[in-house]
């Protein structure tokens, strides 16, 4: 991995591109002060790939990925700068009824938590059929049923016509997301976003989760944006991986390239916490220190220099923000000292 | 849904015969001879007997209890002391004019407060929610009597606009007309106050149902903003609403009594008031009796209505 | 190469659901609820106006003898329904009595029936209501059996009903409020018992505490305590109401002793020519109250609002 570097940051053979996020920057606004949510990420995804946005909680991952589809209550979200392109479009600059049309048609997210993101009150059935006849008006009540019965047959759920007339709260967390993963593909979007999609699951159920996901995307051949902190569900379902840390992007690379040749100190250090990494009896590792609290000024330089174990006390580090280097083909990482990464 | 029904309805009998009990009871706690105390310090002894005669006071407190209990399941509530009539067809004809009163607040209070409530709630943190909420907060504080003072000074008095209080003018005559027409400013009152509480109960629950998981959902899906706020937020809304508009009810009824007073609006707070300054105790007794009764039966229909509203209670009272 | 899919450890703890505790912070980083509400009371206006007159009118109450420019009995016909003037600032009543002087005696008439029935009943409603909420059973449900009949009559005319029976006076007023209003206090705390009682046995459950009872005692006594102050301030407020209701209608202290609600009663009959007389001491019974539901509210917000705001909505009254 000793390609000669470009110390240009963000030029690459062009590949054909889907979404392209470039430079966001994201703040709440909150009674105690800023919260700086993302700090500059980029990040694109190509047609039918699945890409992982993996990183902590207050990494940004979540904001990042939602700020494209006008989900983010804004007050007290403001969108500082940065643009989202989806087919030319900039969807940062859209206007809300724009985003509400893409919504559904063409973006669709799967949340986190099943158990309340479905509405108590309404029948599954008539969610889904909302679902569906909100995105093509051409449908009829009758014809809606029919597709919804046969979006809970494809995702596994057994006797859907029954489960159209139930309510959410009678099924359980594993069918609730299968509904939720129907409604999603429903409509054939070309754009998937799953936020943390198995985190609020058993994990008996997680694998059964991630492999109808798997399935739903290839038939879709949708594009997946797959928010997450487990590296095991990345090394499962992703293609490409972000690494986002104190809302910046710090690492983009192919899922294979990043597990075996991670080139940022913060992705290394995350591989080397998993307790797989550490052989029996050993102490695992844990990066030392926490990350930043988003709130408030951020502090010039790198935000893992306090964290870091390449730093070594150079001055560098806490006083220019690392550029975000070529150091592969479709490999990139924001240090300044990559080249002292392990081969 | 029938065994909720029936737990729900069994479940008011205690209470209803708390009601009775207390509505019965309030008597024993005058010191002293009932007797005696209606007809002075003055009065004869056998005035005094012969009257506790007829009064049954003669008997043993848990006799007169059944007595008067069985009686008023009969209809029959006794006689008024002041008027020589009969206690119940008084007391109910008082009382339909209380529920003018109190029907016309609510619908004001419904109508202001619910829709305060709503938009404060899509705007929460915004300049209009705290005007709406602190608008809400003094509402909230004002006493009856002073609001209804206020009113009739400025409307009445000085614009000459609406009527000081009765519900009919001597001129005219009792009519359709002549009542709306005087319910205006007590109906304002009581509903002002109430509305006060009313919206800040309302953005309260609005608020919580707006924040939840399944309205992001439906946004993600593609849901319009209006439906969500009148279809899936509304829904959910409607089950803590509809125990605020409930919960009124008892509200409702005691501010009633005072706004009654001041406007001598001619309903059952007015009646209650003379019969207690004048210690007609049947009528207070009848009069307690009709109220607690009408307010604990406006808790149980709020009760099965949020039953039937929330698929989740049906469910779980199986 | 992809690696095996170990079963990795994620980098951080799941997201917590737990509710918060009165031990945690809060936003704001870590300042406690008292620091929160004395912050809330010197910035905000509101809060800092209504901690101001309930300061003013306490002291005034106490100093009445000393602040007062005319003695509030002392009749004046020369003077009868006078406007406010330079010798009488809110004006004279219909016998010539200073109002001035009459509110500021009669402060001390409306906060002692307001200020000692909300304590008692909060006492005596805190008692029932944890031991309703805590112990459960049967002891739950007739005390919560007698809560609701007693709540099905309207608040006043419970009131008026118990005052009326027991004869006119300042302590059979008092009584009288104090009755009515227990009810409402026993059921609140009991809401509140029980949705801490549920949420510390599931920390208990999880193996924090090593008695699960201790525990449970620990926290639930505190923040029942939090919510007792809350609501008690919030219902001083609409008991300065209720007793100036009931000394409206002549059921309070009686005649010549001044008293807001009175005072209001007897202005009623000079409401054309001087409606000052009943619609000033209307308009202090107004600014009073709306000061204790200020600073209830403030003290609302300075407690951590997650186990106090769910109560809103059964504390309808």
């Amino acid at each position: 991995m000793s390609a000669a570097p470009r110390a240009v940051a963000g030029l690459e053979p062009a590949r054909p591109t889907l979404l392209r996020v470039e430079d966001l920057v994201v703040e709440f606004v909150t009674r105690d002060g800023v919260v700086h949510a993302v700090n500059g990420a980029s990040f694109d995804l190509g047609p039918g790939e699945t890409l992982g946005i993996v990183g902590e909680s207050g990494s940004g991952k979540s904001v990042s990925a939602m700020s494209v589809t006008g989900l983010i209550p804004s007050p007290p979200a403001r969108i500082v700068r940065g643009a989202a392109y989806l087919d030319g479009e900039d969807l940062l600059t859209a206007s809300s009824r724009r985003l509400r049309e893409l919504r559904g048609r063409e973006i669709a997210v799967i949340f986190q938590d099943p158990m309340t993101a479905l509405n108590p009150v309404f029948t599954i059935g008539s969610q889904m059929t909302e679902a569906i006849r909100v995105n093509d008006r051409a449908v009829s009540r009758r014809a809606a049923r029919d597709r919804a019965a046969d979006l809970l047959a494809r995702v596994g759920i057994p006797r859907p016509r029954e489960r159209l007339q139930q309510y959410p709260f009678e099924l359980s967390g594993g069918m609730r997301q299968r509904v939720m993963i129907a409604m999603a593909i429903a409509n054939r979007p070309r754009i998937l976003i799953a936020d943390e999609p198995t985190t609020a699951l058993d994990v008996t159920v997680q694998a059964q989760i991630l492999d109808l996901l798997a399935l739903a995307q290839e038939e879709l051949q949708a594009a997946t944006i797959l928010i997450t902190h487990d590296l095991g569900v990345i090394a499962e379902l992703a293609d490409r991986v972000a690494v986002m840390y104190a809302g910046r992007v710090v690492e983009t690379a192919a899922v294979g390239d990043l597990f075996d040749h991670p080139v940022h100190p913060y992705t290394e250090a995350l591989l080397a916490s998993r307790p797989a990494a550490v052989p029996d009896g050993e102490d695992m590792f844990q990066i030392p220190g926490v990350p930043p609290t988003p709130l408030g000024d951020l502090p010039p330089g790198c935000a893992f220099a306090p964290r870091c174990h390449r730093r070594d006390g150079r001055a560098r580090c806490v006083t220019e923000s690392p550029a975000s280097w070529d150091v592969a083909p479709r490999h990139r990482a924001a240090c300044h000292f990559w080249t002292e990464a392990p081969a | 849904m029938l065994r909720f029904l029936l737990r729900r309805v069994t479940g008011v009998v205690p209470v209803l015969i708390g009601v009775t009990i207390v509505a019965f009871g309030i008597i024993t706690l005058i010191p002293g001879d009932p007797a005696t105390a209606i007809l002075g310090p003055q009065a004869s002894g056998e005035a005094v007997a012969s009257l506790r005669a007829d009064m049954g006071l003669d008997r043993p407190l848990h006799v007169q209890y059944w007595r008067w209990l069985s009686d008023a399941l009969h209809g029959d509530l006794g006689t008024s002391i002041r008027f020589g009539e009969p206690v119940a067809p008084l007391v109910i004809d008082r009382f339909v004019n209380t529920l003018w009163l109190a029907g016309a607040s609510l619908l004001i209070a419904t109508m202001t407060g619910v829709a305060a409530g709503l938009v404060a709630a899509r705007r929460a943190g915004s300049v209009a929610d705290r005007t709406i909420m602190f608008g809400s907060l003094l509402g909230n504080s004002m006493p009856h009597f002073w609001l209804g003072i206020l009113l009739i000074v400025l409307f009445s008095l000085r614009l000459g606009w609406l009527p000081t209080g009765g519900m009919f003018s001597i001129r005219e005559g009792p009519s359709l007309s002549q009542t709306l027409h005087h319910l205006i400013l007590p109906a304002a009152t009581l509903g002002i106050i109430a509305a006060g509480v009313t919206a800040r109960l309302a953005r309260s629950a609005m608020v919580e149902v707006l924040s939840q998981d399944y309205i992001r959902t439906a946004r993600s899906v593609g849901v319009r903003e209006w439906v969500i706020t009148w279809k899936h937020a509304l829904k959910n809304g409607s089950l803590p609403i509809v125990t605020i508009v409930g919960a009124q009810a008892g509200f409702l009824l005691s501010g009633a009594v005072l706004t009654e007073i001041v406007f001598a609006w001619p309903g059952l707070g007015t009646l209650m008031f003379e019969s207690i300054k004048q210690r007609d105790f049947p009528v207070v007794q009848g009069g307690l009796l009709l109220v607690a009764v009408a307010v604990t039966f406006v808790n149980l229909a709020v009760d099965l209505i949020y039953g039937l509203l929330d698929p989740r209670i049906q469910h779980a009272a199986r | 190469m992809r690696p095996a899919s170990d079963a990795v450890a994620p980098v951080e703890v799941p997201r917590d659901k737990t509710p918060h505790r009165d031990t945690d912070p809060g936003p704001g980083g870590s300042r406690s609820a008292s620091a929160r509400l004395r912050r809330r009371v010197t910035r905000d206006p509101l809060a800092a106006g209504s901690a101001a007159v309930l300061l003013l009118v306490t002291v005034a109450a106490l100093l009445a003898p000393a602040l007062a420019p005319y003695d509030p009995d002392v009749v004046d016909n020369s003077v009868r329904l006078a406007g406010p003037s330079r010798d009488h600032l809110m004006g004279t009543d219909q016998l010539g009595r200073d109002i001035l002087s009459r509110l500021i005696w009669g402060g001390r008439v409306s906060l002692i029936t307001a200020v000692v029935p909300a304590t008692v009943a909060l006492v005596a409603g805190s008692v029932l209501g944890i031991l309703a909420g805590y112990v459960g059973g049967w002891v739950d449900t007739t005390v919560m059996r007698v809560v609701d009949t007693l709540m099905s009559f309207p608040y006043i005319l419970l009131a008026m009903g118990i005052a009326a029976a027991l004869g006119p006076g300042l302590f059979n007023a008092m009584l009288a409020v104090t009755v009515v209003t227990i009810p409402i206090f026993a059921r609140l705390i009991r809401a509140a018992v029980l949705s801490i009682k549920e949420s510390e046995f599931i920390l208990a459950a999880q193996g924090l505490g090593a008695s699960g009872w201790t525990t449970v005692r620990r926290h639930v006594v505190p923040n029942t305590l939090s919510i007792m102050v809350v609501y008690g301030t919030l219902q001083t407020g609409r008991m300065v109401i209720a007793a100036a209701s009931l000394s409206f209608l002549g059921l309070g202290v009686q005649p010549p002793t001044a008293d807001w609600g009175a005072m209001l009663a007897s202005g009623q009959a000079s409401l054309r020519v001087a409606p000052h007389v009943s619609t000033v001491p209307g308009l202090t019974i107004f600014v009073v109250t709306l000061a204790f539901n200020v600073l209830g509210e403030a003290v609302r917000d300075a407690l951590d609002p997650r186990y106090v705001g769910d109560l809103d909505a059964k504390a309808a009254a």
